[in-house]
């Protein structure tokens, strides 16, 4: 964790977006350090059993750290399998490349991860159309390059650069993005484990790998798909693919402990957004996602991501319109139904207008007759799809 | 029944009797570790996993009033040894303990009517993997359960259970050790007769597997599971119990084995459970070693069942079961294989895996040392028969492939705390290792492989003094009859039907076995992707190749035709009982489709099943009454006159009742027809073509008198509904015409009803003229009439019409061939007058002449030259 850039530790932490997950689970990361008794692969901030409880929590189990007992908290819902095989990956030679529909939590995983193993999750390269080789391994101070000539000074390092120095986890994201000459860049430093720098003469002309480095990839299959990548390396991965989650009840929690933070410390934190309202939400994205109700009733899907990430995004939006639009109880506001429908058509609604047909036929199959039923808010739900227009 | 008592500590030795025994008995039982190892290290007790929910569970349990009647006092003389079935680990310490103790006598769990198949279950020359296998057909519905586990009450329910017994096995090793030790062998559990009520009965499944659900299916385990992050009861067993199992002491392993199923019984929610006869069973297995007691007064007696029994025997009161007895109710001793067991448990066992896990301890045992990581010994060895698999199939698979996959299933069993690599490690591992790319897309290679190495193959044997299942016999003395090979090879079958009768018989003995689902069969080089790649012949079931008179039948033997035959054996003695025991249940399901019911007639004639057509034969009649689609009863009436027509081949009997069963059946095609006129579109071509068929049927067949005038009257009913399809309504007067019961001046009229109609009805027209040609085709070629009336009728149309009839018209034309079309052309063009155009020559006769002078010339100038 003390690798992190300096620049991090100037800035205000109080009023930061989001926190790198080292930062904020802090207490949890050194919780389980102290208590970690397993073995510690070289350069590992813990050892592998501490990091798999990192990301699927203590179960409600408090364990002593520095500054008094703390609960680890789950990080990933679906294949718990899914996250052993990640971290043994992660200690053998093979990268890992995590592959599944947008918004099903492979850059969430891969931070957290990060975060376990090296401490730091901020080693990372986002890929795009318009990545350079200088982006991701290095670049130069060209004013001293010629003031001085080629030097370690002068060299400017990218984040593979760091992690193979310093024996740490990179991170590169939407690897599929990335040109596929790019994407080779990252041969030798998964097979031999080096980069070379020709620039440089002697021992400063090559970086060797230390121990503890490895890459994590991340690829959405709606971009270009993994099959595109050069067999070389795809050989030098271990491909895991992440799943949307299955259990209803755990997409509900999860929604709600996501939205929850989301809004802590902001101008809705007092919002109350009932599991009942979220219960409609993930309800609905989780059907329309699978094709078929929770009373087996087919229904159409659409061309949109209807992922977990999403519905949050939706319930986030949703608790800020009630706070500030929505009729306020005691100085608070309270998502409503409408409040969901209003939010929910834009995020679904993406480059396909069909998908609005595919929201109006799931509130004919789906909605009405539970509104029908008058079961809970779903009465109300139907009545809010006018917004749908 | 009343509530039985819970042990009120969860130190088992002080409430499970026997398995206190072990532990007091002292050095003498002890069979102390071959290694040194810390064996609190290597087994984990399940109960010692501190989970808020299992513990509150646990204390639950232990709260509990004890209930009257007291329990019996353990008898010290008694060992009970808790086992999970297929177990390695239960199985060489079971062996070992046996040995060691040399009881008088070893009861263990298993159809206690199959006890005097054990002299050849451990005989030498018997090995596994055997399985015992009880059957009964209840032909007097003793379980009231015909027509409710069978498709009617005159088809008899059918129950089965089997006893798989790997080498593997401790109910196996049991028995070996006990013989060895000249211990008393015997089976305690109930028969099948008993089980049936509770388990076939209860949840209506004909087939019972021993298994451990018993263990894993209670609110505790799934608390522990959970805390443990195990995917499902095997994975859990094989990381706590098998893994580590090797390493520590019997008395440690009995202990852990014995807390593990105490908690499943009595801190989930099994405890005192009788709906599916598990007090009932135990009671009788109480009531048998209450017997071997009194048998054996003196000496130890070695009690081996599943570990939920064992912690509640001790506590039981004896209770021999009654239950109904039948001769026909039969318990045998077979060999098995391995394939059949995985699909026995829905491929969920993998015991090629476990087998190789049984294989290396058996080999330290050979050369007399302790197992040494035999899980790891499997698991390497299972890697490298993958890597080498996929690299013959050209997957690209190296040896450094499988070091990553080693490497991998080393650090997966780590992380996870297991002692040794399990199997789900290692097919985590496999994937990781083996798989380049996204999985979903370019795992299935590896995956298949993976289960076929895990699954493995082996096939058992049961000493000749054992006997031979009646049906295994008929069907390898048929086969030597037929001279079927049965060694393995690839073999092309080709008979000759129409000229050699042995030839006729073996085509019958080959199509039972089809029927039954004998694996007999292999593709057939030039059949590839037909619905049955191992045969190509005339297919009177589907009516295609019925041209052909020679059937290839490409065969080859496999075990797997063993397995299937012990599955058969339930249903007869022999292949043709078994044969006709699946018709007559599938003839039963048939009993409102005429159409199913003859296709079973056709595939009975085919079988040379004769004693079954009459039952057959009897049952479409009763199907042509129930039935009312047009179109089963024309696909009947094809069958039977196929039948009719091919009985040299089919050996067809009962021809009068045949004849009157196709008369039945033109009869109720004729009365259902009208019903056709309004079908939906989608459904109309195959409605047009049953009605060419009748047709043709009612015009070619001779073999007996069809009652054409019903027919008439039918079709005429179809053509007199005026909203019926115009295609339908057209074919029908095409009927009406081959018949002479309407004149092409109806026809016209009707054809000018559609043109003049509304717009929409003059659409139909030519969907109209679909149907007409269908049915009078003959017609319209040999009688220039009827296209003189139409072509009459489309000439007086205006331009505007015609051009939207356009399409529709060519359409219906499309039904001829050119040749036909052309006659069609030089009929009419004869009748309204136009004659045929001479060909005139491409160039006149003189400028041929000038062209014949021009070229003698430049052949002259050119002589030289050339």
């Amino acid at each position: 964790m003390q690798r992190e850039s300096d620049t991090l530790a100037r800035m205000s932490e109080k009023n930061a977006l989001r926190l790198p997950a080292e930062r904020r689970c802090v207490a949890e990361l050194a919780a389980l350090k102290a208590n970690d008794s397993g073995p510690v692969p070289t350069n590992w901030f813990l050892s592998p059993r501490g990091v798999e409880t990192f990301i699927l929590g203590s179960r409600g189990e408090a364990i002593e750290g520095p500054d008094g007992p703390v609960v680890i908290s789950k990080k990933f819902y679906g294949d718990d399998v899914l996250v052993q095989r990640a971290i043994v990956t992660i200690a053998s030679d093979r990268g890992l490349l995590l592959v599944g529909e947008p918004g099903t939590a492979k850059s969430w995983l891969s931070e957290h991860l990060a975060a376990a193993i090296s401490g730091n999750s901020l080693l990372t390269i986002q890929g795009s159309a318009g990545i350079t080789e200088d982006q991701i391994k290095y670049a130069w101070n060209y004013a001293q390059l010629l003031a001085a000539g080629p030097s370690l000074d002068a060299l400017v390092p990218a984040p593979l650069y760091i992690a193979m120095r310093d024996g740490a986890v990179v991170r590169f994201e939407e690897i599929t993005r990335c040109p596929h000459e790019v994407q080779d860049t990252l041969l030798s430093a998964m097979s031999d484990k080096v980069m070379v720098v020709p620039e440089l003469s002697g021992d400063d002309g090559f970086v060797l790998a230390q121990r503890g480095f490895n890459i994590i990839a991340t690829a959405n299959t709606r971009d270009r798909g993994v099959n595109e990548m050069s067999s070389a390396l795809k050989r030098r991965f271990n491909f895991e693919t992440v799943k949307p989650i299955e259990a209803l009840n755990e997409e509900i929690h999860l929604v709600k402990q996501q939205v929850t933070s989301l809004l802590e410390g902001g101008p809705a934190a007092d919002v109350v957004l009932g599991d009942d309202v979220l219960e409609l939400l993930v309800t609905t994205f989780h059907e329309v996602r699978e094709g078929r109700t929770s009373d087996g009733v087919k229904v159409d899907r659409a061309s949109s991501v209807m992922s977990t990430a999403e519905a949050v995004s939706v319930g986030f939006n949703s608790a800020l319109y009630a706070a500030f639009f929505g009729d306020q109880i005691d100085g608070r506001g309270t998502v409503q139904p409408e409040h969901i429908v209003i939010n929910m058509a834009g995020a679904v609604v993406k480059d396909n207008p069909d998908d609005l047909k595919v929201l109006g036929n799931y509130w004919q199959v789906a909605v009405k007759p539970r509104a029908t039923k008058a079961l809970g808010l779903w009465k109300a739900f139907y009545q809010a799809r006018k917004y749908l227009n | 029944m009343a509530k039985r008592r819970s042990p009120k500590t969860v130190d088992y030795a002080d409430v499970a009797g026997g398995g206190a025994r072990i532990l007091e008995l002292g050095p003498d039982l002890s069979v102390e570790p071959s290694v040194d190892v810390d064996a609190d290290d290597t087994l984990v007790d399940p109960p010692a996993v501190a989970d808020s929910e299992s513990d509150a569970l646990a204390s639950e349990a232990l709260a509990s009033e004890a209930p009257e009647p007291e329990p019996p006092a353990p008898d010290p003389r008694i060992l009970y040894f808790p086992v999970k079935h297929y177990s390695p680990a239960c199985a060489w310490h079971v062996d070992r303990l046996i040995r060691s103790l040399r009881p008088v006598a070893v009861l263990v769990e298993g159809p206690d009517d199959a006890t005097p198949l054990i002299e050849h279950l451990v005989h030498p020359e018997t090995q596994p993997p055997l399985t015992v296998f009880s059957t009964y057909a209840d032909t007097k519905n003793y379980f009231g359960l015909n027509g409710v586990m069978s498709p009617s009450e005159d088809v008899p329910a059918r129950f089965r259970s089997w006893w798989p017994m790997m080498a593997y096995s401790p109910e196996y090793t049991a028995l070996i050790a006990g013989d060895a030790v000249g211990a008393a062998l015997q089976f305690i559990d109930l028969p099948l007769m008993a089980r049936v009520p509770f388990q076939h009965a209860q949840q209506r499944d004909d087939t019972m597997v021993v298994d451990d659900s018993l263990l894993a299916q209670n609110a505790w385990f799934e608390a522990v599971r959970k805390k443990d992050r195990r995917r499902n009861f095997s994975e859990f067993w094989e990381a706590h119990f098998e893994a580590g199992g090797f390493e520590v002491t019997p008395e440690r392993f009995i202990r852990s084995v014995l807390t593990f199923a105490w908690c499943a019984r009595y801190a989930g929610d099994s405890e005192g459970r009788d709906d599916d006869g598990t007090l009932t069973r135990e009671a009788h297995m109480r009531w048998h070693i209450d017997a071997a007691r009194k048998a054996h007064p003196d000496g130890l007696i070695v009690v081996v069942t599943g570990a939920f029994h064992s912690v509640a025997l001790p506590f039981t009161k004896k209770k021999k079961a009654k239950y109904k007895k039948d001769k026909a109710a039969e318990t045998l001793l077979t060999a098995h294989s391995f394939q059949a067991l995985s699909r026995l448990y829905d491929m969920e066992r993998l015991p090629g895996f476990t087998q190789a896990v049984w294989d290396a301890v058996q080999d330290a045992v050979t050369e007399g040392r302790a197992p040494d990581r035999p899980f790891d010994t499997a698991a390497m060895g299972m890697l490298v028969e993958i890597m080498r698999s996929g690299r013959a199939e050209k997957l690209g698979l190296s040896t450094a492939d499988a070091v990553g996959a080693w490497t991998a299933a080393q650090n997966l069993s780590r992380l996870r705390n297991n002692a040794q690599v399990t199997v789900y490690d290692l097919l985590d591992a496999t994937q990781m290792g083996y798989v380049k790319g996204d999985r979903r897309l370019q795992g299935g290679n590896v995956e298949r492989l993976t289960r076929e190495a895990l699954i493995g193959k082996r096939h058992g044997r049961v000493t000749a003094a054992a006997g031979e299942i009646p049906i295994r016999a008929d069907f390898y003395a048929l086969a030597r009859t037929h001279r079927v090979d049965v060694t393995g090879l690839s073999k092309v079958v080709t008979l000759k039907l129409h000229t050699q009768t042995k030839h006729r018989l073996k085509s019958a003995f080959l199509h039972q076995c089809d029927f039954i689902q004998v694996p007999l069969f292999t593709g057939l080089d030039d059949n590839w992707g037909q619905r049955r790649a191992h045969y190509k012949g005339p297919d009177p079931v589907s009516g295609e190749n019925l041209h052909l008179i020679t059937e290839r039948w490409g065969v080859r033997w496999g075990e797997e035709v063993d397995d299937r035959l012990v599955e058969l054996s339930a249903l007869g003695a022999s292949v043709a009982q078994a044969a006709g025991e699946v018709l007559r249940q599938k003839v039963v399901e048939a009993e409102d489709d005429a159409k199913a019911a003859a296709s079973l007639l056709v595939r009975c004639a085919q079988m040379m099943l004769l004693a079954e057509f009459d039952g057959v034969l009897q049952a479409l009649e009763g199907a042509i009454e129930a039935d009312h689609a047009f179109i089963h009863q024309v696909d009947a009436l094809s069958d039977c006159v196929m039948l009719q027509s091919h009985r040299d081949t089919l050996a067809t009997q009962g021809l009068e009742r045949m004849l009157r069963t196709i008369q039945q059946l033109f009869a109720k095609a004729s009365i259902v027809l009208p019903g056709i006129a309004g079908v939906e579109p989608t459904r109309q071509k195959e409605m047009l073509d049953r009605l060419t068929s009748l047709v043709r049927i009612a015009l070619t067949f001779e073999g007996v008198a069809l009652d054409r005038q019903l027919l008439r009257e039918k079709v005429s009913e179809l053509v007199d509904d005026p909203d019926g399809q115009p295609a339908i309504r057209g074919a029908g007067y095409g009927v009406l015409y081959a018949f002479g019961a309407v004149r092409e001046a109806a026809i016209a009229s009707e054809l000018l009803n559609y043109l003049r109609g509304s717009p929409t009805r003059r659409l139909q027209a030519g969907a109209f003229l679909d149907g007409l040609f269908q049915n009078a085709r003959s017609v319209l070629l040999r009688s220039p009439r009827l296209l003189v009336a139409i072509n009459r009728v489309l000439s007086e149309l205006d331009w505007p019409t015609f051009k939207t009839l356009l399409p529709d018209l060519r359409r219906a034309f499309t039904q001829f061939i050119p040749s036909e079309l052309d006659s069609i052309a030089g009929k009419v063009s004869q009748t309204i007058g136009l004659t045929a155009v001479e060909d005139e020559a491409p160039v006149d006769a003189a400028t041929v002449r000038i062209a014949a002078a021009a070229d003698a010339r430049v052949r002259a100038a050119l002589a030289g030259w050339i």
